[in-house]
Order: structure tokens, then C-alpha cells, then sequence
């Protein structure tokens, strides 16, 4: 029973993966299509903010995803539950601290009367980075569950793709900071999570076909 | 040791590699708020990796008319200042940058604005080698500014000059009298509405504002006669001048085009000829200011009263 469990767990997070990269590679388009024209009419602004909205329910989806499969790998190993309960708590608080910040931003303080745009640029980045750090927690317990299959495994593609995954989360907010800096920045991270999702996602099929061979072998005993 | 499938025969429960893992999870967290309080803390150390270690000199353009924010004054649109003066502040802190090419193009602007821009521009000078080059026109404000560079080039066909302050007062009386609308001021003092647009000027109110403009001039003036080697008095009219004949009375020191004037940077900074040259230019607006950008509508602020560094009438500057 515990085969398939895994193997269904793994599937979801594999699944997950899957639109992490085509979620990756549309931030790409967006970044490249805010950052590489001067001009910025309603109706670029608008189709944007369309695809960046679908970005946000397609993250949301292979959130979904991601709390499933560790959900199901939860019954495997105590770590797992860990792992599942980081990925709906912390995004939710993150959410949660978001909305206050945001709000407070706007009822506390009538600085956005006088227009000052350096301001609430500097409110929101403060914002933007506590929440960023406590979203990203429930990933890095994600990145470590994944590292620890890979070392149960002995899988070097995911090895490699989990440690490239919690290097990345660890310097996301460098990557706050230097997206103003340019274009080459955003394409970075968003290579960086390409890669990393696909070392995964081949990681995990590997050993999916090991669990399968495995049953075999045991089977034959 | 563990064996491939591990997880199918054995229920894998060891705390002692639960700890393992909740120690690593701890570490990154740890990590993560390390980064972030050294990304935002000394947010210049990650500028640009491939700028570190290459000396070169850096290029600031500064054109249009210079105001403390964006938006629109009887000048026409006008530039933030504080967007150059983070420019300047990036090429103080920036080790790589040796140099400073300040490239202008503009008549000037408003007092408070141009005198923030130079106690910047002061303080870099301090600090590395200036040099302005004018492209179209350094005038008042603008030249203001310049002042502290080691060298003022100018392009042939430029204008220079222009020192002065102006002030300029619009007044509504006679047009809200036509209408029939009465304004009633409340005030603590007879100088508290001193230029009021709602009222006739009263002589004393002329007497009080020419002060202001005189004591602006004077600050403006003594800051010329402190940086330049002035030969004829007459630059102190407000006239604008040519390149040739602001060269004779010293408002500037050479002549030239822009390469020119790069060759100069480097060799005043003993760097050599081929030294990369930075432009310097204020990150691109993201998504979020454009939308505050479009919800506040900043570009609708008119400031009608001001008083103004720059040349009269203002020349058209192409944006």
C-alpha cells in the first residue's frame, strides 16, 4: 500500500513541477514585456495584468498540487505532514500579513495624499519582503523533504535539484531587491526555476520507475 | 544504510533524521533573513557583479526642466529631481565608478530644486573627478549645478549662462472680479497671504518679493564667483550666452563634442582611453508604480507660483 501512496504523492509533486514550468516561463514573457518597452498604454497594462493574474491562480493551483502530494506522502514519514501543514500555513499568513500591511499602509498613514510614489514604493518593498521570507518557509521545508527522497533514493538529479531549490529560496530576497536593477535578473530566477523544476520533475520519474520495479522485485520473493 | 525502496518495506518513522532535517529547514530560514537584512541593508553591494573591479567613468544625464517632483509647472512638464539625486548618490557609493560625466540638457528649474541637485553634485566632486558637458542648454539651475564639476564643456551650438532667479506671480483679481467671485483670506499676520493670486500686489509685497529674488541671486552669484574665474560682470544680467562667448567670460572652459568630453573625464581621472563608460539611468518604473502612477495622476499637479533658476521664456526641450 505504501508504493502507492508514494507513488501518487510523487505523481502530484511531479504534476506540480510540470506548471511550475510553464508558470516560470510565462513570468518570463511578462517580465521581458513590462521591462523591454518605454511605452505603456491601458490596454498593454491591462492584457499583462490578465496574464499575470492567470500566473497567480496557475500558483495557486500548483500549491494545491504540492499540498496534496506531501498530504499523501504525509501517511510515509512525520517530516512529510511538516512539509504539508508549512505549505498551508505559511502562504496563508503570508496572505494574511499582506492584507494588513497593504491596508494599514493606506489607512494609517495619508503620505499616498501627497503622492509620493518613493514612498510607497519603499512600504511596499518592506511588505513585499516579510511576506516573500514567511511564503517561502513552507518551500524550504519542501526543498529539504525533497532532499531527504533524493538521499533515501540516492537520486543525484534530484539531489541536485533540490539543493539548486533551496539555494534559490534562500537568496529570493537578493532577487527582490535586484529585479529594479534590470531585466536580467527576473529571466535569472525564473531560468534557475525552470531548471530546477525539470531536475525534479526527472528526479521524481526515476524513482517512480524504481518504486514500480521494486513491487516487481519484491512480488517475485 | 538504507536500500532503494526503503520506503515501501519499512514505515519510515526516526526521529533522529527528523531532527536532521528540522535543523536544515532552521538553517535556511536563518539564511534567508541573513540575505535579506544584507540586500536591503547595503542594497549596493548587489548593483551589478559584472560592474565590480572595472574602473570606468559614469554618465548622468540630466535633462529637462528640474523640479522636486514630477509634474508641471509654467515651464511645462518637469523632472524629479530626486531621481538624479539617486543617481549621484549611486556613483558616490559605486567603487567602480572613477569618474563623472555630467551630460545636461536643461534650462533650469525650480530653486529648491537645483540647489539639491548641486550639494550633491558638491559632494561628489568631492569625492571623484566631475565634468559637465552641455548639450542644448545648461542654463541658470542648470548651470547651477554644474558649478562644482572640474571642467564645464560645452557643445558649439549650446546656450550657457543665464544666472538669475526669477519669480513669477499669476494673479486671478481682475478675472475673479468679472466673474463675481468673492475670496475672503483669514489671516494671522498682513504677510501671511504676501503674493496671494486673489488680491492686487501691494507695494510692500513687491518690496518683500523682490528681497526673496535678490537673496536667492546673491546665494546663486556667490556660488558662481566661487567656482569659476568670471572676466566680465555682465553674466550676472541673466543674459544666456554661446559656447564662444561663454568661453570668454568663463562661464566655461572648452569647447566640444561629446567624445571629446568623455576623453577629458577619463584623462582628468587618469584613466585610460578605453575605459568603459557606465550611463547611469533610474531603474525602469515597475507595474506597481505605474498603476499608482495612473491612480494618483501626478502629471495633473500644477505649481503656478515658483520661484524659478531657469531661462525666460522657457526654450522647447524634447523629451
Amino acid at each position: 500500500m505504501m508504493s502507492r501512496q508514494l507513488y501518487q504523492g510523487m505523481q502530484r509533486i511531479k504534476s506540480s513541477e510540470f506548471w511550475r514550468i510553464i508558470s516560470s516561463s510565462l513570468s518570463i514573457i511578462l517580465s521581458v514585456s513590462l521591462v523591454s518597452s518605454n511605452m505603456f498604454s491601458i490596454a498593454k497594462i491591462i492584457i499583462l495584468s490578465i496574464l499575470g493574474i492567470l500566473n497567480s491562480i496557475l500558483g495557486i493551483a500548483i500549491l494545491i498540487l504540492k499540498i496534496s502530494g506531501w498530504g499523501t506522502l504525509c501517511k510515509v514519514k512525520k517530516f512529510y505532514c511538516w512539509t504539508r501543514s508549512a505549505l498551508l500555513i505559511f502562504p496563508i499568513i503570508s496572505i494574511i500579513i499582506a492584507v494588513i500591511g497593504v491596508s494599514s499602509m493606506f489607512i494609517f498613514n495619508t503620505s499616498y495624499l501627497t503622492k509620493d510614489i518613493l514612498w510607497l514604493r519603499k512600504s511596499m518593498s518592506s511588505i513585499l519582503l516579510i511576506t516573500t521570507i514567511l511564503f517561502v518557509i513552507g518551500y524550504i521545508f519542501e526543498a529539504v523533504s525533497l532532499f531527504d527522497i533524493s538521499n533515501i533514493y540516492r537520486n543525484v538529479l534530484l539531489k541536485i535539484g533540490s539543493l539548486i531549490y533551496l539555494g534559490s529560496l534562500v537568496i529570493s530576497p537578493f532577487f527582490i531587491k535586484v529585479k529594479d536593477y534590470g531585466l536580467i535578473y527576473s529571466v535569472i530566477e525564473n531560468v534557475l526555476q525552470i531548471f530546477t523544476s525539470l531536475a525534479i520533475y526527472l528526479g521524481l520519474s526515476h524513482i517512480q520507475k524504481t518504486i514500480i520495479y521494486n513491487q516487481h522485485y519484491a512480488s517475485q520473493g | 544504510m538504507l536500500v532503494k525502496g526503503e520506503f515501501m518495506n519499512i514505515p519510515y518513522q526516526a526521529k533522529k533524521n527528523d531532527r536532521g532535517l528540522l535543523i536544515l529547514v532552521t538553517l535556511a530560514i536563518i539564511a534567508i533573513i541573513v540575505i535579506a537584512f544584507l540586500t536591503f541593508s547595503y542594497p549596493n553591494i548587489f548593483i551589478g557583479f559584472e560592474k565590480i573591479n572595472i574602473e570606468s567613468i559614469g554618465v548622468i544625464k540630466i535633462q529637462g526642466t528640474l523640479a522636486d517632483s514630477q509634474g508641471f509647472t509654467i515651464l511645462g512638464s518637469t523632472v524629479g529631481v530626486q531621481q538624479y539625486v539617486n543617481l549621484v548618490e549611486q556613483a558616490i557609493k559605486d567603487r567602480s565608478i572613477k569618474a563623472v560625466l555630467l551630460y545636461v540638457n536643461s534650462p533650469g528649474g525650480t530653486v529648491s530644486a537645483s540647489e539639491k541637485l548641486f550639494y550633491e553634485i558638491e559632494k561628489l566632486a568631492h569625492k571623484k573627478t566631475v565634468v559637465a558637458y552641455v548639450e542644448g542648454y545648461g542654463a541658470s539651475g542648470a548651470y547651477m549645478i554644474m558649478l562644482p564639476s572640474r571642467k564645464i564643456i560645452a557643445s558649439e551650438s549650446s546656450l550657457v549662462g543665464s544666472i538669475g532667479v526669477y519669480s513669477v506671480i499669476m494673479n486671478y483679481k481682475g478675472l475673479l472680479d468679472k466673474l463675481g467671485i468673492k475670496v475672503y483670506t483669514f489671516k494671522s499676520g498682513r504677510l501671511k497671504d504676501v503674493g496671494s493670486p486673489y488680491r492686487n500686489m501691494s507695494a510692500e509685497d513687491k518690496r518683500i518679493y523682490s528681497s526673496i529674488i535678490q537673496e536667492f541671486f546673491s546665494v546663486f552669484k556667490n556660488r558662481v564667483l566661487k567656482y569659476r574665474n568670471i572676466t566680465d560682470q555682465e553674466v550676472f544680467t541673466g543674459r544666456p550666452y554661446t559656447s564662444k562667448e561663454a568661453k570668454k567670460v568663463g562661464l566655461i572652459d572648452d569647447i566640444g563634442t561629446y567624445d571629446y568630453a568623455i576623453n577629458v573625464t577619463k584623462r582628468l581621472a587618469g584613466l585610460p582611453l578605453d575605459a568603459p563608460v557606465r550611463v547611469l539611468t533610474p531603474p525602469k518604473p515597475s507595474l506597481l508604480d505605474l498603476l499608482f502612477r495612473l491612480y494618483f495622476h501626478p502629471s495633473t499637479k500644477v505649481m503656478p507660483s515658483y520661484e524659478i533658476l531657469a531661462m525666460w521664456p522657457p526654450p522647447v526641450i524634447q523629451p
